[in-house]
């Protein structure tokens, strides 16, 4: 099944308007930073073609969101069929980090991913480079206090960037891609429906095997 | 009250300036300007004041000394400024200035008796149920026909200071021909064709002008038609205002509503008050907004201009709290602020002889030059006429959007109807309308195209009963896709979106949106009456 034609990964890019998705986006994709990114209405798509450890290729279809919450009855439209889901906040914005939870929950219902349980969700804090005294008190603490009381207390990986000074986006979208990839393979093999030569890579529980497409 | 009160100048930053500005605008000449004309004048009649502003800035201000011709021509400068060369390359820099040259009796005359105090230094006259201009100067239209046979080297090179880029023909006076100063080629094929197309703007130009001028009550049915085709820069301000219904057609009611609607801004300005968990939330989204509207625009950056689009649109969300402010609807206000404002700057050039001014445009323009009290009045123009465009698509920014939803689906069906091989492509590639779509109406198409097009395509939902931004727009969008027909049916998925996020319009001109205005028009023609594709 691997290798048969350009693995094509569905990332989506969720957070509080204005905490940098756009800029996280364009730096990872174009490598570049700029003050004068219009906000964002519906959704921006982009592309990377990236190369994995393993030396498998791999496109990343990444889907960078509106951030107000008017727009999010269109999930349904974006949502559908996403391999990684990439929840991001501003370090120095608590509300957008106490919105992460709401984020999360809202790209379930509206996904429709086969495996809620499970499905690979990945934490972003941006803007990392701006003064410390501007940053969110005792950021770490709360930080935990809401993976483990709000995200399901599931380790979903963390990461701290800075789209502007290029730190940690490359390693936190390798991250997003390996995990996009697993998920993939996963849905790849229940959709298919045949003898997947997988093993548990992933330890999951399936409700049902509609795999992907609630339409 | 008092604590409120805070709270609304910490919000805007200001201690009311924005109402009665005391310190006017900074530039010499401007705040001389402006002070002549009793704008920025001592705080102590507010009242008054404002609506004797009211009624001018929009209003012709037209010179009451028919020496200004000589002054400004006595600048060689400013003639050379002026030019034709320079002029050529777009509306944007024009002034019809000799053309709104009454002498001082033409200004006395058309000044209602109460106006005529107001003439406040010999050079300035402002004239109030004046947006009709004086455009007095019609024999130089008889005059054209000839001068163009002849010699047109004569009148349209002519070195005059103050020769309008786009209307050379209107602004030198008939019988003042003067001689030919420059030796420039009068063969020249590429000035020749110029100028024709310059005749044909003159003509589009005079149909305007007499239509706002030549009866009491303005023909709207008339002004629609003409508007569909385009409407010349420096009668688009008040030709927008008209078709929005902002201006009454009747001219004799036109000041006294403006000086109704803009106190009415400044009043609601004023009282509105921040409901602090709900509206603190709106504000924080219009501020992180604001200052990525068009940033690529200069004038976009000044926190003058930031202030004023905050101000009008948190007015605007406060007010209609079933949709509030919604992200997109910071680009659909741009075009009412910079027509207006560009609007006040064109009609300074003819009264300022400063040169400086002639080389104002919106990357240059410092509104640190308009007093608060100008700037206050193009917002509340701007927020009225942001109000009647918003009103034709509430639907658009209420929750779950669904007017915009039933708009992607309209233009879905009405592909399905034009193009279905294309309908066909797209379901192959797994292609949702709503994926390219939905930012198509939230925002009019102004991610798509740039601003001088929009404005251009305004015209003609301007011109459009009732508005076109809601159903004529769907047509529009359709033109829009079908004019990218043949590319996306060779695409994929991804090259289809990535395509429609950045579709190739860098190079359009004018004409590439006529063209599609008059495809839109044709469809919905051909539709309008079937309504099987607004299943």
């Amino acid at each position: 099944m691997s290798g048969r034609k350009k693995t094509l990964l569905k990332v989506i890019i969720l957070g509080d308007s204005g905490v940098g998705k756009t800029s996280l986006m364009q730096q990872f994709v174009n490598n570049k930073f700029s003050h004068q990114y219009k906000a964002t209405i519906g959704a921006d798509f982009l592309t990377k073609d990236i190369t994995l450890d393993n030396n498998k290729q791999v496109t990343l279809q990444i889907w960078d969101t509106a951030g107000q919450e008017r727009f999010q009855s269109l999930g349904v439209a974006f949502y559908r069929g996403a391999d990684c889901c990439v929840l991001c906040y501003d370090v120095t914005n608590e509300k957008s980090l106490n919105n992460l939870a709401s984020w999360k929950d809202e790209f379930l219902v509206q996904s429709n991913v086969s495996n809620p349980q499970d499905f690979p969700f990945i934490i972003i804090g941006n803007k990392i480079d701006v003064d410390e005294n501007k940053k969110i008190p005792s950021l770490q603490k709360k930080l935990a206090n809401i993976t483990n009381n709000q995200l399901g207390g599931l380790n979903y990986p963390v990461f701290e960037t800075s789209a502007k000074d290029a730190i940690n986006v490359e390693a936190a979208f390798e991250v997003v891609a390996k995990m996009a990839l697993q998920q993939e393979e996963l849905n790849d093999a229940n959709g298919n429906d045949v003898s997947d030569d997988y093993n548990d890579a992933i330890n999951i529980h399936l409700e049902g095997d509609s795999a992907g497409c609630g339409c | 009250m008092g604590k409120k009160k805070q709270e609304m100048s910490q919000v805007y930053n200001s201690n009311n300036e924005f109402i009665f500005g005391e310190k006017g605008g900074k530039g010499k000449n401007l705040s001389t300007f402006l002070k002549n004309l009793s704008l920025t004048t001592s705080p102590s009649q507010p009242q008054s004041e404002f609506n004797e502003a009211n009624s001018n800035i929009y209003g012709s201000l037209s010179y009451s000394n028919p020496n200004t011709n000589e002054i400004s021509r006595s600048n060689p400068s400013l003639a050379r400024r002026a030019s034709p060369k320079r002029s050529l390359s777009g509306p944007t820099n024009m002034s019809f200035a000799h053309s709104l040259t009454p002498t001082a009796s033409e200004a006395l005359r058309t000044n209602s008796p109460t106006r005529t105090k107001r003439v406040v230094s010999a050079k300035y006259a402002d004239l109030d149920d004046d947006w009709d201009a004086n455009f007095d100067d019609a024999r130089v239209d008889t005059d054209m026909p000839s001068v163009r046979r002849e010699g047109f080297g004569n009148t349209f090179l002519d070195p005059s200071p103050m020769l309008d880029s786009l209307y050379p023909d209107l602004t030198i006076p008939a019988g003042t021909k003067e001689p030919v100063k420059d030796s420039i080629d009068l063969e020249d094929m590429k000035i020749k064709l110029e100028i024709n197309k310059l005749n044909q703007l003159n003509t589009k130009f005079l149909k305007f002008k007499a239509l706002l001028t030549q009866s009491s009550n303005i023909n709207l049915q008339e002004l629609r038609k003409l508007s569909w085709n385009g409407i010349p820069s420096n009668l688009r301000a008040i030709s927008w205002q008209i078709l929005l219904g902002y201006l009454p057609t009747n001219k004799s009611r036109q000041s006294a509503t403006l000086k109704i609607k803009r106190q009415e801004y400044l009043d609601g300005i004023n009282s509105s008050s921040l409901n602090l968990n709900r509206d603190k939330q709106i504000y924080h989204q219009i501020k992180i907004d604001v200052k990525r509207t068009n940033p690529t625009v200069k004038l976009y950056g000044h926190p003058e201009v930031q202030k004023s689009l905050r101000k009008i649109l948190y007015f605007w969300a406060i007010r209609h709290p079933a949709s509030g402010y919604v992200q997109g609807i910071n680009d659909l206000v741009t075009p009412f602020f910079q027509i207006f404002l560009t609007n006040y700057i064109w009609q300074l050039q003819p009264l300022l002889n400063d040169p400086q001014l002639f080389n104002y445009n919106l990357h240059n323009l410092d509104p640190t030059q308009i007093s608060s009290r100008v700037l206050s009045i193009i917002e509340a123009d701007t927020y009225w006429c942001l109000s009647r465009l918003l009103e034709t698509i509430t639907d658009n920014y209420i929750h779950q959007q669904p007017g915009i939803l039933k708009q992607v689906s309209d233009l879905k069906n009405l592909i399905s109807k034009i193009d279905i091989d294309l309908i066909h492509h797209f379901e192959q590639e797994n292609i949702e309308f709503l994926q390219f779509a939905f930012r198509w109406m939230n925002c009019l198409l102004m991610r798509e195209l740039s601003i001088d097009l929009i404005i251009r395509m305004w015209d003609t939902y301007l011109s459009e009963s009732p508005l076109g931004f809601s159903n004529f727009h769907i047509y529009v969008c359709a033109a829009f896709l079908i004019k990218f027909s043949s590319d996306l049916k060779q695409k994929d998925f991804q090259e289809i979106i990535l395509f429609l996020q950045n579709p190739p319009t860098s190079h359009w001109t004018d004409k590439d949106i006529e063209l599609m205005l008059s495809e839109a028009f044709i469809w919905s023609s051909l539709y309008k009456n079937a309504s099987a594709h607004l299943r």
